[in-house]
C-alpha cells in the first residue's frame, strides 16, 4: 500500500549571489517524503543539501533566492505561503534540528523557557501546562526534568542537541528534518543520539529527512536514500536496493570510498577531481569530468532524472545497471 | 551554581581596594612630579609675596616636611575622610569645592551617556534590521566620518555656531546668575546651558556605540539558535528581545558600566570648551594653580568612581549573563 506523501518538492532551483555571479547551488531537484519514512540526503559538502533543508523551511536569507520550482506540504505550496501560514508550518508541520550541537540554543535563556517558547507560539495554554509539557518533552529524550532551569552552558554537548531534539518533537509535526545533528558530536553519542531518534520516530510516527555527508551512517537507518552532486539529485533509491545495484557511477564512487566493518577487505577508491564550479557549470552531465564510466555523449547531453526502478530513480546516460 | 558567592564578593572587594590604593598613591605622587612649587607660585601670585611668605606659606601645608611623611599624613587624612584644604582658594577645604562641583558634571556627563547609549541602542539595532538599506548607509557612513572627529574640535564647532553666531544657546556656565524665580525656572535654565556640552557629548560618543551595537546585532544574527527561533515560528518580536537583544547587549552593558564609572572624570574637554563648572574645569585649574590637595581630591574622586563602578560591573553582570558565575 502507498503511503501518503508529506512532502514533495518539485524541481527546486535555488541560487546564491556571489560577486561573479549567481552560483547554481539547487538545480532541479525533485523528491518526495512519505508518511513515517525515514529519508536521506546525502553528498559531499556544498552539494546543496543544506540549503534544501533551508528552502522547505523558508529560511533562506541574504543572498539565497528560491528561483524556480515548488515545496508542496500536503498538497499547499509552501512557498507561496503568508506570514500567519508560514509561522504555523513551521514548527507544528515541520521541525528542524540543526547541525551545531553548540549554537543551537540561546546561552542567555534557561532550555526549559526555550523549549517553553516553542509550546507557547503555537498553543493557547498556561505556562503550568506549557512546563509540565517541557519536562514530559525532557524526559524523550532522557534528560531529567530538574534540567529545566539549566543554562545549554551546563549540559554537555550530546545533552543540548538532545534538547533541541526534544524542542523539535514539542509540537508533534509530521516532519522533522536534521541537518547533520551529529556532526560536531563523537561517534558514541552520535549513535545513541540517532537510536533514540529512530525509537521516537517508531512511537511518534513523524517522517525524517536526514541531511548528512556520512553515508556509512546514512545506510544503516534510512528507509530512503537520495544522492546529490553539484546542486543536482543523480540517484535515489531504498537504500537496500542502493547499497546492492548503485546505479550512477558516483553512488557507486561514494560506496567504495569507504570500510565496511565487517565485509572482506578490499582496496578503497577515493573519486579523484573535484566539483565543478556552479556559477558557469560546464555543459552536459556535471560528473563527468570525474566519471569512470564517462563516454562521449556525457559532455554533451544532460542526463534526465528517471525512474529506472520500483522507488528507483538516476541520473545518467550510462547507468550501471538497466 | 549560580548567586553570589561571599568568597567571590571579598575577592573582587580586596582587589577593587588594592587597585584605589595604587590609583591614590600615583595621585599623590603625580602633582609632585609637575615640577615647581605651590608655596612660591602661590606667593608670587600674592602683592605681598616673598621668599619669606613663601616659605610660611610652605610650613603651613606641611610642604616642607619630607615626601615620605607626606604621604603618611595624606593617606591618614583620606582615610578619616578629609581631603585637606585648598592652596588656592584658602583656607576653604577641597571637600566643599569638590562637592559643588560634582553634581554639574554628573548632570551633563550622566545625561550624555544615558542619551548616547539608548539612541545608540536604538539606531544600531534599526541600523542592523535594515541593513544594506539607505538609512543603515547613512548611519555607518556618518558614525565612521564623525568618529575621526576629535571631541574638542566638534566642541568648539558647536559652541561657534550654536552659542556665537546663531546665540540660541549661552556659550559657556552651567546657569544664569539673573535667572530668579522658582524651581521650574531654575530648572529650566539649567536644562538650557547644559543643552550644549550634552549635545556635543552625545553627537561624539553615539558614532562608535552605534557602530558596535549595530556590529552585535549583525552578529547574534547570524547565530544558528536566531536561525532555530525563527524556525520555531516564534513572532519576529519575541525573537528580536528575548534571542537576539539580550545577546547583543551583554558587551554593551560593560561599556556603560564603564562610562558611568569615568562619568566624573570624563568631561574634561567638555568642560574647558563650555567653560562648566564641574570637575573637569576645577581639576584643570587645580593643576595650572600647583594646587595639590585638590588636584589629590579630584583624581581620588576620579579614582573612586572607576573603581566602584568597575566593582558593581563584576557583582551584575553575572546576573544578566548567566555563563559568567561568581565563583
Amino acid at each position: 500500500m502507498e503511503k501518503e506523501i508529506i512532502l514533495s518538492v518539485k524541481d527546486l532551483c535555488v541560487e546564491y549571489q556571489a560577486d561573479r555571479g549567481a552560483v547554481h547551488a539547487v538545480s532541479g531537484v525533485s523528491f518526495d517524503i512519505h508518511k513515517g519514512e525515514f529519508f536521506g540526503l546525502a553528498g559531499e559538502s556544498g552539494c546543496g543539501k543544506s540549503t534544501i533543508a533551508f528552502s522547505i523551511m523558508r529560511l533562506l536569507k541574504g543572498a539565497a533566492s528560491i528561483t524556480g520550482g515548488e515545496i508542496n506540504f500536503r498538497g499547499k505550496n509552501v512557498l507561496m505561503f503568508g506570514k500567519e501560514e508560514l509561522r504555523v508550518f513551521r514548527w507544528e508541520k515541520s521541525s528542524m534540528v540543526l547541525q551545531s550541537a553548540m549554537n543551537n540554543l540561546n546561552p542567555v535563556v534557561t532550555i526549559g523557557s526555550q523549549l517553553m517558547d516553542a509550546i507557547l507560539a503555537h498553543e493557547a495554554v498556561s505556562r503550568e501546562e506549557a512546563t509540565k509539557r517541557a519536562e514530559k518533552l525532557l524526559a524523550l529524550v532522557n534528560i531529567d526534568s530538574k534540567r529545566l532551569k539549566a543554562y545549554p552552558h551546563e549540559l554537555s554537548g550530546g545533552m543540548r542537541q538532545r534538547v533541541v531534539i526534544a524542542m523539535a518533537l514539542a509540537l508533534k509535526p509530521d516532519l522533522v528534518i536534521f541537518d547533520e545533528p551529529t556532526t560536531a558530536l563523537d561517534v558514541v553519542v552520535q549513535y545513541n543520539i540517532i537510536r533514540r531518534i529512530i525509537q521516537l520516530k517508531n512511537e511518534m510516527g513523524f517522517a525524517i529527512l536526514f541531511i548528512t555527508h556520512d553515508l556509512p551512517l546514512m545506510l544503516q537507518m534510512c528507509d530512503r536514500i537520495a544522492i546529490m552532486y553539484a546542486g543536482k539529485m543523480v540517484e535515489a533509491a531504498p537504500v537496500e536496493e542502493l547499497m546492492k545495484q548503485p546505479a550512477h557511477p558516483y553512488t557507486s564512487g561514494l560506496l567504495q570510498s569507504f570500510p565496511s566493518l565487517l565485509g572482506p577487505k578490499v582496496r578503497l577508491k577515493g573519486i579523484e577531481g573535484s566539483v565543478p564550479d556552479l556559477i558557469t557549470p560546464p555543459p552536459g552531465c556535471l560528473f563527468a569530468d570525474r566519471c569512470f564510466a564517462r563516454k562521449e555523449d556525457c559532455r554533451k547531453k544532460v542526463p534526465e532524472f528517471e525512474k529506472i526502478g520500483e522507488g528507483h530513480y538516476c541520473a545518467c546516460l550510462h547507468k550501471l545497471r538497466g | 551554581m549560580r548567586g553570589f558567592s561571599l568568597k567571590y564578593v571579598i575577592k573582587r572587594f580586596i582587589s577593587a581596594v588594592f587597585t584605589l590604593w595604587i590609583a591614590l598613591t600615583i595621585n599623590f605622587l603625580l602633582p609632585r612630579c609637575m615640577g615647581g612649587d605651590p608655596a612660591e607660585y602661590l606667593a608670587s601670585q600674592s602683592a605681598m609675596g616673598s621668599l619669606e611668605y613663601a616659605e610660611l606659606m610652605k610650613q603651613q601645608f606641611g610642604l616642607d616636611k619630607s615626601i615620605f611623611e607626606q604621604y603618611i599624613l595624606y593617606l591618614k587624612e583620606l582615610l578619616h575622610g578629609n581631603l585637606g584644604v585648598s592652596y588656592m582658594n584658602f583656607p576653604t577645604p577641597v571637600k566643599d569645592i569638590i562637592l559643588e562641583a560634582i553634581p554639574w558634571t554628573l548632570l551633563i556627563v550622566i545625561t550624555s551617556i544615558l542619551i548616547s547609549f539608548a539612541l545608540a541602542w536604538f539606531l544600531g539595532t534599526l541600523s542592523a534590521l535594515k541593513k544594506g538599506s539607505f538609512f543603515d548607509n547613512a548611519v555607518v557612513g556618518t558614525s565612521f566620518y564623525i568618529q575621526s572627529i576629535p571631541y574638542f574640535w566638534v566642541g568648539m564647532l558647536i559652541v561657534m555656531a550654536f552659542g556665537y553666531y546663531l546665540e540660541w544657546f549661552p556659550m559657556g556656565h552651567a546657569q544664569d546668575a539673573a535667572v530668579t524665580g522658582g524651581f521650574l525656572a531654575q530648572a529650566g535654565d539649567i536644562a538650557y546651558h547644559a543643552f550644549l556640552p550634552v549635545l556635543s557629548m552625545v553627537i561624539v560618543s553615539l558614532a562608535g556605540r552605534m557602530i558596535m551595537m549595530r556590529s552585535n546585532i549583525l552578529q547574534v544574527f547570524s547565530e544558528d539558535y536566531i536561525v532555530l527561533a525563527q524556525a520555531k515560528g516564534l513572532k519576529k518580536g519575541k525573537i528580536l528581545t528575548k534571542y537576539a537583544l539580550r545577546n547583543a547587549l551583554l558587551p554593551s552593558f560593560t561599556g556603560l558600566m564603564l562610562s558611568l564609572g569615568q562619568a566624573v572624570g570624563g568631561a574634561i574637554a567638555t568642560e574647558l570648551v563650555f567653560s562648566y563648572p564641574g570637575i573637569g574645569l576645577t581639576t584643570m585649574n587645580a593643576i595650572l594653580s600647583h594646587d595639590y590637595p585638590l588636584i589629590q581630591g579630584c583624581f581620588a574622586i576620579i579614582a573612586v568612581s572607576v573603581v566602584t563602578l568597575n566593582f558593581l560591573a563584576d557583582l551584575i553582570y553575572p546576573l544578566i549573563d548567566p555563563r559568567v558565575s561568581l565563583s
